[in-house]
């Protein structure tokens, strides 16, 4: 008797914990759709809490007028899923073949994805082999650099070597499967958890990168979403630069687009976060499953 | 399935042995592995042997010899790559075509969010057609342009030109002076670029802003051309504004003293001068630290002239430290007297512009510093005017600061160009009027330099032109014309109006009623003649100097600004203890030696004016 009124005290602060949590990290969310919802003027003078203040579609309807936006939309979709698959195919192969214990060199070639972990060229050296590759202002920029992370390929790695016994692939050996065949017919199939993870670290790690883009690519037809929204919320900040010796036109420009990407910058930033926020919980079913993953060895 | 013990897999290799048959999986491996190996460094050994392809026009390696009359290789270290000689291409009969027959040069520009395409621009049409230059044009988007722009230094890849492109005098003396990346441009101008000089001898202040302490001169400069001829002072005078209105509506006068100032505050918050019922009044706001400078309006009647900011400032021609200065203890004093009064808005230290626009749109603030009044209140404009300096009794003169006309770093050559003559007497057509507004505006309508293009016409009395689709106003126009990111070469800011008049012979008339000419001429009548020189913002120092500056800078600002707000609200009493302490600290900060070190910067600089 005693014992079943603990655990529901237990429960019930569990609960209120959880929901001051919840609330807290929910809003934020609900602040940027009301905002995005609302009067700039309300907006600017800080007068949204939850709910939207001047109801207008105005935001949103700049925000899908303006063709950049359009564009750089289907570029971050494009970086997205196509740097997905490369680095998704780079991976898995890779970490398959360092899980395998009887591969010559493992270790060393191990020690050595380990030793980039820790160790690179940094930037400058990086944007001269970029330069040489002719890499600078084309979408490869945005997809080649950063293919394998070895971090990524090492969590891989561990999958593989905790959740698929060697004894499947003498099993198979002995039925006359190829090396090939064992990866595609056995090993692929089992992978799906570690696919989905691994694919969603990459794929959110995609969507949101924008600093391969601001240093590689010059031309605005490339730019991806993430580089497009920074472009027009730093617009506010140009207001600041020459700021009396700028013609009249120029300034009322400015101030004019300032109220613009106030009025835009919330309705972008739910437009930018919508993908990720649509398909993550189809996702979650793996994750939850493959975030453990890595931890778990033997 | 139980494990296969080590003993059985034995068993299990030496049977297939034993058979004869080669165990599949070892040759296999071993056959495979070899293979893939000696494929794998073949294609490294291709790789890494195969010739880079260069990315810019790069330009032939072969040093020669210039012609002996045209002194253009610099005197410095940097190899000067090919130039062919001046003679030999250059068109010195006139100032179009600049060549004899076509030549090439890369250039990079910086790009605002409106900037068009650089394919399709009349200017480049222009420069092909019109001048026989071909440019190969690199926009970078203003966004990224700092981090683009060291890559592009440090990895060594630099067009011939950069334009547009906003240096500051740290990157000049970076890469101009210490790195000598950049061509040093005294001979050239000299030689090929009579309107600069013109331009030089008529308005010192222009040399000087872009002369290096090396004496060299790295950059070209953007000039406000009518500043400097003193027909538009407001371009570069501290914008600060004041509700005229209101002080109509309660029977006031401009307030003359700091204590006038007070007394006029007060009356705004206490006695409805908006006439609406509510107490809804905000007299003094501001986004305290960003965009316009909130503290000229007690600062400069104090006797400092400011241009914002904690830092350097002018006091009875000498530069000083405003916030280590004895007298800024009055200036704390006083806006603690404000802000004890209500008189300054309470998010005054956290608002942001765009906030601060949005609450003097609904008609409630009084004074403010500002870009315009018809920027941030488009509604009722008219109701603003200047705020007229006061005095106090510390200083019994009106002052007000105004910033330089001249910003360097507009044009610059790099060591590589292979055409610089040419290159000079580009930068020279912007320092004429006719190709200035040209490049600005886009040429007039079918003539000569229109190129089928459409150019601007008068019509209605009005400056005009055919708007291409999608185009709504002159500013994005002019921005498919030409490649303008704000950081206009040569003359700038022109007033159409009298361009027109003095040089196209087309009189029209000026409407002195819109926005844009309202807060002129409020400037104009009631400010400008008080105006005084800021300690020049494009100021050079030595490297090692700009590495102490920086250090010392960032230690004492941390300090100074947060403690001003503490001073300010009270947080900290101002007692004369508490003063002294902070005075003392900031002594401790290096103080000093950050204003001894800016000083002899300004001694040169003052030299340069001279001389």
């Amino acid at each position: 008797m005693g014992t079943t009124r603990r655990i529901e005290l237990f429960d019930l602060v569990n609960y209120i914990v959880l929901s001051i949590v919840f609330l807290v990290v929910l809003f934020p969310l609900l602040f940027t759709i009301a905002a995005s919802f609302s009067d700039p003027v309300a907006v600017a003078s800080g007068q949204i809490w939850f709910w939207p203040k001047g109801f207008t579609l105005e935001a949103y309807r700049n925000v899908f007028a303006n063709r950049v936006i359009w564009t750089g939309y289907a570029n971050s979709i494009v970086y997205m899923v196509s740097g997905t698959t490369l680095n998704l195919a780079v991976t898995i192969t890779c970490a398959f073949a360092l899980s395998r214990s009887k591969l010559r060199g493992r270790n060393l070639i191990t020690g050595l994805f380990v030793f980039t972990m820790f160790f690179s060229g940094g930037m400058i050296p990086t944007y001269i082999l970029m330069v040489r590759l002719d890499l600078i202002d084309s979408r490869w920029a945005m997809i080649l650099p950063g293919a394998m992370s070895v971090w990524n390929m090492i969590i891989t790695r561990t999958y593989y070597q905790a959740s698929i016994p060697e004894e499947l692939y003498e099993a198979a050996k002995i039925d006359g499967c190829s090396d090939l065949g064992i990866f595609a017919r056995i090993a692929l199939p089992l992978s799906t958890p570690i696919i989905a993870v691994i694919g969603l670290f990459y794929g959110v790690g995609h969507w949101n990168g924008f600093f391969n883009a601001l240093i590689y690519l010059r031309s605005e037809m490339l730019y991806p979403l993430q580089l497009v929204l920074r472009n027009i919320l730093l617009m506010n900040q140009q207001l600041l630069m020459d700021l009396e010796s700028i013609p009249a036109e120029q300034f009322e420009w400015y101030a004019r687009q300032a109220m613009m990407a106030e009025v835009m910058k919330y309705a972008l930033i739910f437009v930018a976060s919508a993908p990720v926020l649509i398909a993550y919980p189809f996702v979650q079913r793996h994750f939850v499953k493959g975030v453990m993953i890595g931890a778990i060895k033997g | 399935m139980g494990r296969i013990s080590s003993k059985s897999r034995q068993q299990i290799e030496q049977t297939d042995q034993k058979q004869g048959e080669i165990p599949m999986k070892s040759v296999l491996t071993r056959r495979a592995f070899v293979r893939t190996a000696a494929i794998a460094s073949v294609g490294v050994a291709v790789a890494a042997c195969s010739q880079p392809q260069p990315t810019t026009v790069a330009p032939p390696a072969e040093e020669k010899e210039p012609a002996s009359g045209a002194t253009t290789a610099p005197a410095t270290a940097a190899p000067a790559t090919a130039e062919p000689a001046a003679d030999d291409y250059l068109n010195k009969d006139s100032l179009l075509p600049i060549a004899k027959s076509p030549i090439k040069m890369s250039m990079i520009t910086t790009r605002q969010a409106n900037g068009g395409r650089a394919e399709g621009m009349w200017y480049f049409d222009f420069m092909k057609q019109l001048a026989n230059v071909e440019w190969d044009v690199t926009r970078i988007d203003v966004g990224a342009r700092t981090e683009q722009i060291n890559l592009m230094f440090a990895a060594g890849q630099l067009p011939d030109v950069f334009m547009h492109s906003g240096f500051s005098t740290t990157e000049i003396v970076q890469y101009g002076m210490l790195e000598q990346q950049f061509m040093p441009l005294n001979d050239l101008i000299d030689e090929f670029a009579p309107n600069i000089v013109k331009a030089f001898s008529q308005y010192p202040e222009v040399r000087a802003a872009v002369t290096c302490p090396d004496g060299n001169i790295y950059s070209l400069p953007s000039v406000l051309l009518e500043v400097m001829a003193g027909n538009r002072p407001e371009q570069v005078v501290q914008r600060a504004f004041i509700r005229h209105q209101w002080l109509e509506n309660l029977g006031l006068e401009d307030p003359e003293t700091l204590d006038d100032l007070y007394d006029v505050l007060t009356a705004f918050k206490e006695q409805d001068p908006n006439g609406n019922g509510a107490d809804d009044e905000v007299p003094f706001t501001g986004a305290w630290n960003s965009g316009f400078d909130e503290r000229c309006f007690v600062a400069t009647a104090l006797g400092f002239v400011t241009s914002g900011g904690l830092l350097m400032a002018m006091l009875e021609g000498e530069p000083v430290v405003f916030s280590a200065h004895p007298r800024y203890a009055e200036y704390l004093k006083y806006m603690n007297r404000l802000w004890n009064g209500g008189l300054l808005d309470r998010d005054i230290f956290t608002l942001d512009e765009t906030a601060v626009n949005a609450k003097a749109s609904q008609g409630v603030v009084g004074m403010m510093a500002g870009g315009a009044p018809f920027v941030f209140d488009p509604q009722n404009y008219a109701e603003w005017e200047a705020f007229v300096p006061v005095t106090s009794e510390w200083n019994s003169e009106q002052l007000w600061g105004a910033a330089s006309a001249v910003s360097p770093g507009a044009f610059l050559l790099t060591n590589q160009c292979p055409y610089p003559e040419a290159a000079i007497r580009v930068a020279d057509l912007y320092f004429t009027e006719k190709y200035s507004f040209m490049f600005w505006h886009g040429p007039k309508k079918d003539s000569e330099e229109a190129l089928g293009h459409p150019g601007w016409y008068v019509q209605d009395d009005k400056l005009t032109y055919d708007y291409p689709e999608g185009i709504t106003t002159n500013w994005d126009h002019a921005n498919t014309l030409n490649p303008i990111s704000g950081h206009q070469v040569g003359f700038s800011g022109i007033d159409e109006i009298r361009h027109l008049r003095e040089v196209e012979g087309i009189t029209l008339p000026v409407d002195n009623t819109t926005g844009d000419m309202q807060w002129r001429l409020t400037i104009r009548e009631r400010v400008a003649q008080y105006m005084q020189p800021n300690f020049p913002g494009a100021i050079y120092l030595e490297p090692e100097a700009q590495e102490r500056i920086r250090e010392l800078q960032v230690a004492i600002s941390d300090y100074a600004t947060p403690m001003e707000a503490r001073f300010i609200v009270g947080e900290e009493p101002l007692t004369d203890d508490n003063i002294e302490r902070y005075f003392a600290q900031m002594q401790n900060l290096g103080v000093d030696e950050y204003l001894q070190i800016y000083r002899d910067a300004y001694e040169t600089y003052r030299q340069a004016l001279e001389g």
